[in-house]
This record gives C-alpha cells, sequence and structure tokens, in this order.
C-alpha cells in the first residue's frame, strides 16, 4: 500500500499499487509534473521516480501564493 | 533518476524542455545562478554598497528571493532589508508576518513592517467590507494590490533603495504577458521584463530575480532549504483570468514544454524593438508620487473610500 496525502486537497488515500512511477501518479490526479512537487518519504524526488509499497508520499502544488 | 551534471547524486527535478535531471546541490547552484545574472544584468553588481529593498509578501517566491540575495549580499557587497506592507488582511497576514520575522531573525536581516491602516488610513479588509455592500467599485483585490505598489515604492525610496525587488517568477510572467495582451495593454507588457524599462525621479527600480525560475523550482527550494514559507491563501483571493490563463499555459507548457519561456523571450524582442515608446509619466497632484494619471490611482481611492471612514 502507498499512502498518498494531497496537501492542497488537506485529503490522504490510500494506493493499493506495489510500485508506481511519480508521474502516472500525478496525472491519476489531474495535475501535470510541472504543477505539483513529489515528496517521497521527505525527499523531493522526479516525475521519473519510482514510488513503491510502503512509501509516503505527499504531492505539494505549486500554485500558491507569492 | 542521477544528477545529469554530477552523475552522482539523486536528483530533485527534472526540466523537461532540455531533459535533465538535478541534485539538490547541483540544483541549489542553478537557482542561485539564474538570480545572479539578473542582478548582473540589471547593474546590481556593478559598483558596491548598493541597497535592495525587498517586497516580501510571506510566500515562498519573496522569501525566496529575500533569502538568495541575502546569501550573496557579502560576496558582492551589498545591503539587503525586507519591507512588507501589513494591508490589514486578518487570518493570513499575521500568518505570513510570522514566516518573513522567523527568515529574517535566523538570518539577521534586517525588516521593516509598514501599516497601511496608519499610513492610508484604512485596511484591505475594511476596503471589502465597503465593496461588499457595494459603496465602492473596486475590488479588493485592486485596492490591495495599488496600495502594495504605492507603499512599496515610497518606502523603498525613503529607505534609500537602490533597487526594489519582487518575487515574480517566470509563471507570474508569462501568465501577466498573455493577460495584458488579452487586455490590450501592451504598454504593461513592455514596462518591465526583469527589471522596469522606464526610470523616472521618485520611482525606485524594479527588479525580478526570480524572472528566469519556474514556480515548481521555487517550491523545491523553499523545501529543500527550509524557507518557512506559508501556504496560504489570502481570503480575499479571487479566480478571475489569471487562474484561466494559469490552467492554459500549464497545459501547453505540458504539451511542449519551454512554452512560458519562450514567452519571455518574445518580450524582450518586443523591449528592444519599441524603445521609444514611453507612457507619459507625471505627478499626482494630490500626494506629489509618480503616476500615468493627474491624480494617482492610490489617491482616486483614497478619497472615495475616505468618506465612509
Ligand atoms: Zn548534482
Ligand atoms: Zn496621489
Amino acid at each position: 500500500m502507498i499512502r498518498v496525502k494531497i496537501i492542497s486537497r488537506a485529503k490522504e488515500i490510500e494506493l493499493k499499487e506495489n510500485k508506481i512511477i511519480a508521474e502516472k501518479l500525478i496525472r491519476k490526479l489531474g495535475f501535470s509534473p510541472d504543477e505539483v512537487v513529489v515528496v517521497r518519504n521527505g525527499e523531493v524526488i522526479t516525475e521519473d521516480d519510482e514510488i513503491y509499497d510502503g512509501d509516503f508520499v505527499e504531492i505539494i502544488p505549486v500554485a500558491s501564493g507569492g | 533518476m542521477r544528477c545529469s551534471l554530477c552523475k552522482k547524486d539523486k536528483a530533485v527535478i527534472k526540466y523537461r524542455h532540455s531533459n535533465m535531471y538535478l541534485c539538490a546541490d547541483c540544483f541549489k547552484k542553478v537557482f542561485e545562478k539564474k538570480a545572479l545574472v539578473v542582478l548582473k544584468r540589471a547593474g546590481v553588481l556593478r559598483g558596491s554598497g548598493k541597497l535592495i529593498v525587498v517586497a516580501v509578501s510571506g510566500g515562498k517566491d519573496s522569501l525566496n528571493t529575500l533569502y538568495v540575495l541575502h546569501k550573496y549580499s557579502e560576496i558582492y557587497d551589498y545591503d539587503v532589508i525586507a519591507l512588507l506592507i501589513n494591508e490589514g488582511i486578518s487570518g493570513y497576514r499575521e500568518y505570513t508576518i510570522k514566516g518573513m520575522i522567523s527568515l529574517c531573525n535566523k538570518y539577521k536581516i534586517e525588516y521593516k513592517i509598514v501599516s497601511m491602516e496608519n499610513e492610508i488610513g484604512f485596511t484591505v479588509d475594511f476596503a471589502t467590507e465597503l465593496y461588499k455592500k457595494r459603496k465602492i467599485r473596486w475590488k479588493p483585490c485592486t485596492v490591495c494590490g495599488v496600495f502594495r505598489r504605492y507603499l512599496l515604492n515610497k518606502h523603498a525610496r525613503e529607505m534609500g533603495a537602490d533597487f526594489l525587488a519582487t518575487g515574480h517568477n517566470l509563471d507570474d510572467e508569462a501568465q501577466t504577458i498573455l493577460l495584458n495582451i488579452f487586455q490590450d495593454s501592451l504598454y504593461r507588457v513592455i514596462q518591465a521584463d526583469y527589471i522596469s524599462r522606464e526610470i523616472v525621479p521618485k520611482m525606485v527600480p524594479r527588479i525580478k530575480p526570480l524572472y528566469y525560475i519556474y514556480e515548481k523550482e521555487s517550491v523545491v527550494y523553499a523545501l529543500l532549504n527550509k524557507i518557512p514559507a506559508w501556504h496560504i491563501e489570502c481570503p480575499h483571493a479571487q479566480y478571475g483570468m489569471r487562474a484561466d490563463i494559469r490552467r492554459f499555459l500549464n497545459k501547453l507548457e505540458d504539451l511542449k514544454p519551454g512554452t512560458k519561456i519562450n514567452l519571455l523571450l518574445s518580450r524582450e524582442k518586443i523591449i528592444q524593438k519599441t524603445k521609444s515608446l514611453k507612457m507619459p509619466m507625471k505627478y499626482c497632484e494630490i500626494c506629489g508620487e509618480p503616476s500615468t494619471h493627474e491624480i494617482c490611482r492610490a489617491c482616486q481611492i483614497r478619497n472615495v473610500i475616505n468618506k465612509f471612514l
């Protein structure tokens, strides 16, 4: 199970996948890679990195006040 | 993913238009180099002892700007002071002030907070109440924007600033270019890029150190440097045409990475070709501040709102 927290929407979801490419997750949530920063277990990763079973992922939308 | 530069560390960001990956250390260097390019081109690094006043809103962009400018201030021998305009927006401003103060305390950066209520006589919350009761025609964001610009320029000048730095990033600028074209305001497209192009007395030249920085880079930079930015939205924020343009540009950038930066490059070419095109600058008959009108926007709004005080 992968725990995903979307900061702007203040909600958490759980994925049953054992492995997913970050970009696939981003698009699944309705964003493009430039619109969010993905933090996996506290570390910033790129959209081409993989997320595994047991990971905790935070999705931080970049569109917020200057 | 590994860093394309050092080929050693794990990447934190991918540049899709150049297919490049950067690790945290290489990314920070590239980010800061892009800010220094603006400072160099704007003439900030020429000579020594210049004063840069940084307009701080408390969000990631303005705090990043303050942090980067402070980081290189000793090497390049200039001074930095943070300036925050407290517009009196409760449930918002008190938090963003905290962010600025904690960054300034941590790095020993001087700061100044100017209260709109003390200076102008009312707060943005008060103007918003009037707007809701339909007694004034200006939207809260207009009132806020006009007085923030007015007070930033006035106070930066009185502080002896050579430059006023703002946190506008590449995404903000690309949106602004389209927004102004859609509103047939070509002058606003060409009056400034990374520096204000028209230098008139009493107007402090404005620079945008994050001009070549994507909004995403700004978020990553703030995270990596533990910048205490508040991810809090102004309660009066409106989702006008800018929000639509942001979505539209993000979609285009997704389909064709590099679209946003091409808009900025086009603007620079237009600026080169339209150097003679100038708005006549006047000085407000009431307050004497620079304006394109006989009576500046700030005084126009103030005259109307004062009737309700
Ligand atoms: Zn590297
Ligand atoms: Zn005036």
